[in-house]
């Protein structure tokens, strides 16, 4: 019987930690599913105001007064991205959160043996793939891709806010990483999106960002070590 | 004899507007009882400001003629508001051989009246203005007569080049023939036959530096600091020091200083430049404006006016503004 | 074909700022934004001081960095020379004004733009001169036509102690005793600008492009294998 190490508040409602109870399985609690979402929501409105602004082909096509508000739309949903995310984890979801940091750049050769055969699997090819932790090799690079990415748009993009006030020579560096740093990140959600909402193999999963449990079955089957660990409710 | 001896005490001179506070005062030749300004603020540009106030409030009747509220138009009973140049026709300008026109390019923006509207109104009020029964264009006309251009020739052209005949220089109209740098006239106003060097009645001693003053090309004398565009590039004006003058005052450039002599005190801006002699310190004239109507340039640097004595020099009458010495202290020290 | 050079002789300008208030009167601009600037330059020790004006403004680059940069296409080089801005395209994103070398834009607040000088270009189609040079008062300034072979423009450049701004559509006549360096440096655009426009944009496009591309043909395979599946299934009964 396993010990529960943070009672659990009221049968059936909200768990603090990883666990199985019947037929599925918590795998992120309250404090990550709504840093999730802030991130996620804000990232959308930020690609798709900043993208608008600076891919040619958009801005030629739509019109000024448009763009200004997509330009206004995007520092102020700058601020929660900025702002909000970190505390979310830090403040609600403090341990399991940290566990996902520092398991994102650790790297096994199962986890390399996933990458080498997820490109088979994505493009509905039959391959065995090895067994996965809590987050499989494809899910560690989306993380690293954001927990490296972020810092990077935050502060370019707030120094852009300030583009005349700073040196021209520094600007001239910082727009363009801002961009290019942006279309790596967008091209990761796309997939990201892709894999929690059509994609057969993984879409069961999201209802973990939503209620917060996922499928038991699901679970043991993609991410066999995570799930072999888990405590019993 | 005029109130400033023009033609008589200053055979050679143009007029002094400067010695009305020195009539004033003195009742020689004779008591001034009004004063009628046009075009002129010499509160501002004629030296001592402040004896000018005072000699400005003794008088009976004060009238100003100008196209802004001025430090003289401040002082006068009646203010008669003039169109300005771009709302009125003038007389016809002739330098040289190029006669021009000054037409009007728009109606009067305000309740306002040209220069001549103006004597005209008040000749009418005198019961004199049978003298004045004709309009500008008409009087323009007489004056092209002799060209047979008419002020129609000048509105289409612009300008008119008129044939004149140049100066025979081997036969001038003098007494001599010739170009005369040695005139009696010289000697009989107080001068001497040939021009000689007169030093200046004062020189800078102890911490005084002469005061200099000049002009820029922004800004035109005294009446343009309140237009808004040339507000914009030059809003006021700087002291000229010399780094070593201003190291000895403790001075650094951008620092506001008080400069003062006994006529007067002011604060103002510093540059700090080699561009001048040490021992003297220039500023741009024609700010520091007392006149609160002119809301953008009141208050705004410095007027040299306050600082140099009144005086009729020999000859040719003027001002003599070279005689003014300053003492300049850092404010605040 | 008609190419517009701009030259100035800071010999003879007076520094009376008469072009900065034309030009502001002919683009509605508010008195403290300029687009052509004036500046005293001095030198020397009392008493041998000299001094220079010197002029300051969009010198209508050859190969104009803003434009490069300007994400709407605002702005543009014409083919006459001179580098304009749409007013109805800008959206007030300042790139441009941090790949301009001559610091020749200023933001309207107001309108959400940059501004800028633009030559005069729509004043010299109908057939008159830009204001700063026909308001000039010492005659410091001229525009003329490179390709005409007759225009003044050539005699004039061709004086000693005219410099060519380099790359772009100016040149400056330096008086005696004053260094080429008071007058703007020669043109040089920023490495990471060609790098920007020319590699990261398309590589950023191919890869969005890409991934759209991957994520279609997932989906189609995995669709298809359902039907196939779902196919087999009814032909098993």
């Amino acid at each position: 019987m396993a010990t529960i190490e943070r009672s659990a508040v009221g049968a059936g409602h909200t768990a603090q930690q990883e666990i199985k109870r019947g037929d599925k399985v918590l795998r992120f609690v309250l404090g990550e599913r709504l840093a999730h979402w802030n991130h996620a929501i804000t990232f959308l409105i930020l690609l798709i105001t900043g993208g608008a602004l600076v891919v040619r082909g958009l801005a030629g096509v739509l019109d000024r007064d448009i763009l200004v508000m997509f330009g206004r739309i995007h520092r102020v949903a700058a601020i929660p991205f900025t702002l909000l995310t970190i505390p979310l984890l830090v403040i609600m979801a403090r341990k399991t959160a940290g566990k996902w940091f520092r398991d994102s750049f650790r790297f096994d050769k199962d986890d390399v043996g996933f990458l080498a055969g997820f490109a088979k699997e994505f493009f509905g090819l039959h391959v065995e793939l090895p067994p996965q932790g809590k987050f499989n090799g494809g899910e560690k690079i989306n993380s690293i891709l954001q927990i490296l990415g972020w810092p990077v748009m935050v502060i370019t993009g707030w120094m852009m806010v300030f583009k005349t006030e700073l040196p021209q020579d520094l600007m001239a560096w910082v727009i363009p990483i801002h961009s290019l740093t942006a279309l790596v990140l967008g091209c990761a959600v796309l997939g990201h999106i892709y894999l929690a909402t059509v994609h057969p193999g993984s879409k069961p999963g999201v209802t973990g960002m939503f209620s917060g449990w996922v499928p038991a079955k699901w679970a043991k089957a993609h991410y066999r070590k995570w799930y072999d660990q888990l405590p019993e409710e | 004899m005029r109130f400033d001896g023009q033609g008589t005490k200053y055979p050679l001179g143009l007029g002094s507007i400067q010695a009305i506070p020195l009539v004033v005062e003195s009742k020689d030749p004779y008591e001034l009882r009004a004063a009628i300004f046009f075009r002129v603020n010499p509160v501002k540009s004629s030296g001592d400001q402040a004896r000018w106030i005072e000699a400005l409030k003794k008088l009976e009747l004060v009238v100003a003629i100008d196209t802004q509220m001025s430090e003289t138009a401040m002082y006068a009973h009646y203010v008669l508001p003039e169109s300005h140049y771009l709302e009125r026709m003038d007389a016809i300008s002739v330098v040289g051989d190029t006669v021009s026109l000054r037409q009007p390019v728009i109606p009067p923006l305000y309740d306002t009246k040209s220069g001549y509207e103006i004597l005209q109104g008040l000749a009418k009020a005198l019961g004199i203005d049978g003298y004045f029964n004709f309009d500008m264009e008409k009087y323009n006309n007489a004056l092209l007569g002799p060209t047979g251009w008419t002020v129609a020739n000048l509105k289409e052209k612009g300008v008119l080049k008129v044939s004149a005949t140049p100066p025979d220089y081997d036969n001038l109209p003098t007494s001599s023939g010739r170009a005369e740098m040695v005139h009696v006239g010289f000697a009989l106003s107080g001068g001497t036959e040939v021009v000689g060097w007169v030093p200046p009645k004062t020189q800078p001693e102890g911490d005084r530096l002469r005061l200099l003053h000049g002009h820029v090309a922004v800004h035109t004398n005294g009446y343009t600091q309140n237009v808004p565009a040339l507000y914009a590039r030059m809003p006021e004006n700087e002291l000229w020091i010399h780094p070593s003058e201003a190291a000895k005052r403790g001075i650094q450039d951008g620092d506001r200083v008080e400069v003062a002599n006994e006529y007067g005190k002011q604060e103002i801006k510093v540059k700090v430049t080699e561009a001048i002699r040490p021992e003297c310190v220039w500023m741009c004239h024609g700010f520091g404006t007392m006149v609160p109507e002119q809301r953008l340039a009141h208050g705004k640097g410095a007027s040299d006016g306050w600082f140099y004595p009144i005086m009729v020099t020999p000859v040719s009458g003027a001002l003599g503004q070279g005689d003014a010495t300053v003492t300049v202290r850092k404010v605040g020290a | 074909m008609t190419k517009y050079a701009y030259y100035v002789d800071l010999g003879i300008c007076a520094g009376c700022e008469a072009c900065t208030v034309a030009c502001q009167n002919v683009n509605g601009l508010d008195y403290d934004m300029r687009y052509t600037k004036i500046s005293r330059h001095m030198q020397g020790t009392y008493p041998n001081v000299t001094s220079m004006f010197v002029v300051n403004q969009c010198l209508h680059c050859d190969d104009p960095a803003c434009a490069s940069v300007c994400p709407t296409g605002a702005t543009y080089k014409t083919s006459e020379g001179p580098v304009k801005v749409d007013y109805d395209k800008c959206i007030g994103c300042k790139y441009c004004m941090t790949a301009c070398p001559y610091e020749a834009r200023t933001f309207d607040e107001e309108a959400n733009v940059v501004r800028k000088c633009s030559l005069c270009y729509d004043r010299m189609a109908q057939g008159e001169q830009p204001a700063c040079v026909q308001t000039c008062l010492t005659g410091a300034r001229m525009i003329g036509d490179m390709e005409n072979p007759d225009d003044p423009i050539h005699a004039a450049i061709a004086q000693d102690g005219v410099v060519k701004v380099e790359g772009t559509s100016f040149y400056f006549r330096v008086p005696p005793g004053f260094d080429r360096n008071l007058v703007p440096e020669n043109f040089q655009a920023a490495g990471i600008t060609f790098a920007w426009q020319s590699i990261f944009q398309p590589v950023g496009q191919i890869m969005l492009g890409g991934t759209v591309g991957a994520l279609l043909v997932s989906m189609a395979v995995n669709a298809v294998k359902s039907m196939r599946k779902e196919g087999a299934e009814h032909g098993d009964h």
